[in-house]
């Protein structure tokens, strides 16, 4: 006895390339026509591809490195990274630890956002102790959070538990963006306890440069307290659209035309997926912090003249003595260099060095050129200048190099 | 005497527009020129008419899609920049102050109508607060509390730990030299963000937590 099986139907995609394939015959007189075969083909090749699309969208996830949260301040958590594998403290070559700082614009997870793109693993790989402050979004009684708030307040009691558990005396400050700039008015203030000061695009002169956030918060055009007043803090929909619409043409035509283009590769549609999801993750911005940074920084430029005020105190930048790496992208639209470059002259650290990559603001974190040589010399450069942990060996500091200054 | 030619013409920004794309999408596409005029000649260098000729593609005069590829990048770049230098003129700038009042005073109308209402209900209260203080109030008493909570969720797992440990070891002989583990002060995470006990079981396909 024999069973009956119906005849396998075949996939639209498998007739759709049947009759590209059966087609190619009578396309091989003209280049041209081949050349259109071709498009047809990558295009059956993208409608193929949107299950994957939606597997990556659900599969994503948001941290690439798993982490302890140490303490939380409401919202705000102060999380320390594992080693990724599975490695624990012996991984550790260095006892001074790394805390983290980013704008409280976005979320930090760029900075560990894939396993192969995480400036995270790189710190942990160079035998780095990574911790990190996770700002999350500020609750709606939060507005009347200053600057000198979160500066002295939390990051100052971040800055002690993370000393605490490490029974150390210093940290390294690593300060992303405006989160940088929130570390080297930190520094200034404590110096002491910090050792060395990292610095990701963060701005700090904001005369200099030609970028557009700077002329649409200019004074005559752009009333802040009015911002503060109606919005209380100041919502995420607001900062992502001005962020967005820096480079209009870019994020929202030219951006979906390469993901048409490379969607059916899958790496890139991972990266695009993560990048995507974090893009679109902007969180509230306390109002009187927002009103801080924007007056006295965007508008009236004080930091520089050593006049922007902390609560009791007005910050003097060349308090800092501690080696500074000053990190910045040359194509940045958000933060130009130009506005992070005079950091060496503002500090009075002698142990300044610059690095630039050709890159945008976000490239820095992400990119793989940044990978594969900004954040290893990074690593380095840190390792070079913190406290050896008990039991390895090697130069607990060392002269800074001619080559670090590039 | 007024002069009419002086007067600028409202057109001119989008012919200028216009001719920029014309003028970079020409360039981007090759030497031929632009699509449908890429002239069918022959290798000896001859007219032809398409489709004619020997070793010549029949369909020479179609624009292929890398050719409209670089066209398309080369009309976006104008694009790209006509909208800075757009962003940059105090017509855009006098235009974003104005939207931005408009949306605030629309805010703020909205806000007193909600006071209002909110007054009228509790009319003859004195202990009556404008709208805006209270609602900061019941944000910072919110706050407050939430905090409050998560601190004592904190605490009474911190205590049921401790009550625990303490039960295990209690009908023990005094002698036997039990080592029981600290309780954890902090949740840890893994990479998807599922919490888990500090000194708990390890993270799936993660490391155990590190003490901090």
């Amino acid at each position: 006895m024999t069973s009956s099986t119906a005849p396998a139907v075949p996939s639209l995609d498998a007739s759709f390339r049947a009759w590209i394939d059966g087609m190619r015959p009578f396309a091989a007189v003209s280049p041209v026509a081949s050349a259109w075969l071709d498009e047809w083909q990558k295009a059956g090749d993208r409608a193929a591809a949107w299950p994957k699309v939606i597997e990556a969208v659900k599969s994503r996830k948001a941290w690439a490195t798993p982490y302890d949260v140490v303490v939380t301040e409401g919202p705000i958590r102060l999380i320390r990274f594992r080693a990724p594998e599975g490695g624990q403290a012996s991984n550790r070559r260095y006892a001074t630890p790394i805390l983290m700082v980013f704008a409280l614009v976005n979320r930090p997870y760029v900075l560990d956002i894939l396993p192969h793109k995480s400036v995270v693993r790189q710190f942990l790989k160079g035998g780095h102790d990574v911790w990190m402050i996770d700002w999350a979004a500020p609750e709606p009684g939060d507005h009347t959070k200053t600057l000198h708030d979160y500066v002295e307040g939390h990051i100052h009691r971040f800055v002690e538990r993370v000393l605490r558990d490490t029974k150390q005396t210093q940290l390294n400050l690593f300060g992303y963006c405006m989160g940088g700039t929130m570390s080297a008015m930190y520094t200034s203030l404590h110096q002491k306890l910090v050792r060395n000061l990292v610095l990701l695009a963060a701005p700090f002169d904001w005369s200099r440069g030609d970028g557009l956030l700077k002329t649409w918060t200019d004074e005559r055009s752009f009333d802040v307290d009015a911002v503060v007043e109606a919005f209380g803090n100041v919502p995420p929909a607001f900062l992502g659209q001005s962020f967005n619409m820096l480079k209009p043409i870019d994020n929202n035509l030219r951006k979906w035309l390469g993901f048409a283009e490379k969607m059916t590769d899958e790496k890139f549609l991972q990266e695009f997926v993560a990048m995507e999801s974090w893009v679109n993750d902007n969180i509230p911005i306390s109002g009187a912090v927002y009103r801080d940074f924007v007056r006295y920084g965007i508008q009236r430029n004080q930091l520089v003249k050593g006049t922007f005020p902390l609560g009791p105190n007005l910050i003097d930048l060349k308090q800092i003595t501690c080696p500074v790496l000053n990190l910045v992208a040359e194509n940045d639209h958000l933060v130009p260099r130009e506005q992070s470059d005079p950091i060496d002259r503002l500090v009075g650290s002698t142990d300044v060095s610059t690095r630039s990559i050709k890159s945008g603001h976000i490239g820095l974190a992400v990119s793989g050129k940044a990978h594969l040589e900004m954040w290893p010399a990074a690593a380095e450069w840190l390792g070079h200048r913190s406290e050896i942990a008990p039991g390895e060996s090697g130069a607990a500091t060392a002269a800074p190099r001619d080559s670090d200054r590039t | 005497m007024s002069t009419p030619h002086a007067q600028p013409n409202p057109m001119d920004p989008m012919l200028s527009f216009w001719k920029e794309a014309w003028a970079r999408m020409a360039v981007a596409a090759p030497a031929g020129g632009m699509p449908g005029t890429a002239g069918t000649a022959a290798p000896d260098g001859t007219a032809s008419i398409p489709g004619f000729a020997p070793g010549v593609d029949p369909l020479g005069w179609m624009p292929t899609p890398d050719m409209l590829r670089r066209m398309q990048s080369a009309f976006l770049d104008t694009m790209a920049s006509a909208s800075e230098q757009y962003m940059r003129s105090p017509q855009f700038l006098d235009q974003m102050k104005q939207s931005f009042d408009a949306a605030l005073e629309m805010r703020r109308q909205m806000e007193e109508m909600v006071r209002r209402g909110a007054t009228g209900l509790v009319s003859g209260d004195p202990l009556t607060t404008p709208g805006q203080v209270s609602a900061d109030l019941l944000a910072g008493l919110r706050g407050m509390e939430s905090r409050l909570n998560a601190r004592l969720d904190d605490l009474a797992t911190r205590i049921a730990s401790l009550e625990s440990g303490a039960a295990r070891e209690q009908p023990r002989p005094v002698s036997s030299a039990s080592t029981s583990q600290s309780p954890s002060q902090a949740p840890s995470q893994d990479g998807a963000g599922t919490t888990t006990p500090k000194g708990g079981s390890r993270a799936p396909g993660g490391a155990s937590p590190t003490k901090s």
